[in-house]
């Protein structure tokens, strides 16, 4: 069984602390790393990779969005959950936007919390219905704009997509779909990579237009 | 009297002439005069309209950019501490063999959690882009089916004539939020219910929401007004909204319909 080996950003030093015990008595998993601001953890993050970074949107001076984009350049196979009171929250949809793959919530039950991060490590995430809708609105705005790269996004993903949005469980939409709610996680993983290439060709179609 | 006469009638002749052309030109200057008048006035009121919806809008604005900031000062420093406190009592736990202590730990563990969630709430309802019927929907049903499946109580969900575009204020959100989520927290305690339907319809500018029970044991409302269930907390949040709510008893149990103005 491989271990997943997970770091932390977060400020707050309690919950980090117990986090990383947490993470060690699980068997499955290892915790080595914790950084308390987003500085640190771009000094040294990109020099010991890890599998899974946690990490607190509201930092000190630098955001943990920051963070992350610095980091992801460095750590193409680390995947980023962001830690966060609720999931309606813009700071999370920007972060899923730039790259982030997972989102647990602070009062979420522990046990919870390291499901969830299995799952991620398996390649599944979470969505909460406001996140579906957003994602919905960005790629019909895309469908419409042809000079941008017409997304491949499967008749599959978007039916999910609208289910989603409309507040149905996994578990719902799972037996709607006729597939496991794990299925229904890893589509929701892959949108997310597919919203993240969106977001790239995006900007640099920005860029682009900016220079002429 | 032959050279009098001509000049009269060249007199005549010349005023019959000059005569309507001048009255047309006076008339055709007051028409104008008149429209200038109007036109300016026209312009006078639109300008004030104008003016007074720039008001509008830019106060709008600033109680929406009000909303956003209190918004994220709650989640930042409230949800911060929150955190903590629930944390180190979880890590708590570990050390404690007393059961009384350990009793007590586990109370603010859990009030630490259900402030937190209510704090999630609070900045749902103030933010300004979740202001929709689409986003307040799908809140509530999802929300209806975590905490039913979880207390192992099925939902069946049915939305009607739904614009998601349609705009609701996040006092109203709140308020009807808090309302089903109180009917629900009653239903769990009390009911005994199998399963819970909930069916909501938008029609001409009305939010209609009814909730029934199957296999619940239902309820004489005047008997239970007031006894400590929440009842008189779900009308006082109706009232706030001008809404209007019923309680209908049968035999399989309750079904409430909550009827409020969208705008």
């Amino acid at each position: 069984m491989s271990i997943i080996q997970i770091a932390i950003i977060e400020d707050l030093k309690e919950v980090a602390y117990t986090l990383k015990e947490i993470f060690n008595e699980q068997n499955d998993m290892s915790c080595n790393q914790i950084y308390h601001n987003a500085e640190d953890a771009m000094l040294f993050l990109p020099k010991n990779p890890v599998d899974i970074v946690i990490v607190d949107i509201g930092l000190p001076r630098a955001s943990g969005l920051e963070a992350m984009q610095y980091i992801s350049n460095y750590c193409p196979h680390t995947q980023f959950c962001m830690f966060t009171v609720y999931d309606d929250d813009e700071k999370i949809f920007e972060s899923i936007k730039h790259g982030a793959k997972g989102y647990i919530l602070k009062n979420e039950n522990i046990n919870k919390i390291i499901i969830s991060l299995r799952e991620l490590y398996s390649g599944g995430s979470p969505m909460s219905p406001t996140i579906a809708r957003r994602i919905i609105e960005i790629f019909n705005k895309t469908m419409i704009q042809p000079s941008q790269i017409n997304l491949p996004i499967t008749s599959r993903e978007k039916e999910l997509l609208e289910l989603l949005s409309k507040g149905l469980l996994y578990k719902e939409i799972a037996d709607i779909l006729n597939i496991t709610i794990g299925t229904v996680k890893q589509h929701i993983h892959k949108i997310y990579d597919k919203l993240q290439v969106s977001n790239r060709t995006e900007a640099l179609n920005v860029y682009k237009g900016n220079q002429q | 009297m032959s050279i009098f006469d001509k000049e009269i009638v060249y007199w005549l002749v010349m005023a019959s002439f000059v005569m309507p052309i001048f009255l047309s030109i006076i008339l055709v200057w007051f028409l104008l005069a008149f429209q200038k008048k109007k036109y300016l006035e026209e312009n006078r009121t639109k300008d004030a309209l104008l003016r007074e919806q720039t008001l509008l809008l830019e106060k709008k604005q600033a109680i929406e950019e009000e909303r956003m900031r209190i918004g994220s000062e709650m989640h930042d420093d409230l949800g911060s501490g929150l955190t903590t406190i629930l944390f180190l009592s979880e890590k708590a736990h570990k050390f404690i063999s007393n059961k009384d202590l350990y009793d007590v730990i586990a109370k603010i563990s859990n009030q630490s959690n259900t402030l937190l969630e209510n704090m999630s709430e609070i900045i749902w309802a103030l933010n300004i882009k979740l202001d929709n019927v689409g986003d307040f929907i799908a809140y509530i049903r999802r929300y209806s089916g975590e905490f039913l499946t979880d207390h192992g109580i099925n939902l069946d969900f049915i939305s009607e004539g739904l614009d998601s575009s349609t705009n609701i204020t996040g006092e109203k959100r709140r308020n009807l939020f808090l309302v089903i989520k109180e009917l629900l927290h009653n239903i769990v305690k009390y009911s005994q219910a199998s399963s819970v339907r909930i069916r909501i319809e938008e029609k001409d500018n009305e939010l209609i929401v009814e909730m029934e029970e199957l296999g619940g044991l239902g309820f004489d409302y005047d008997e239970k007004l007031g006894k400590g269930n929440g009842l008189h907390n779900i009308n006082k949040r109706v009232y706030r909204m001008h809404g209007n709510i019923q309680f209908k008893q049968f035999d399989h149990g309750m079904k409430y319909i909550i009827t409020i103005q969208i705008n």
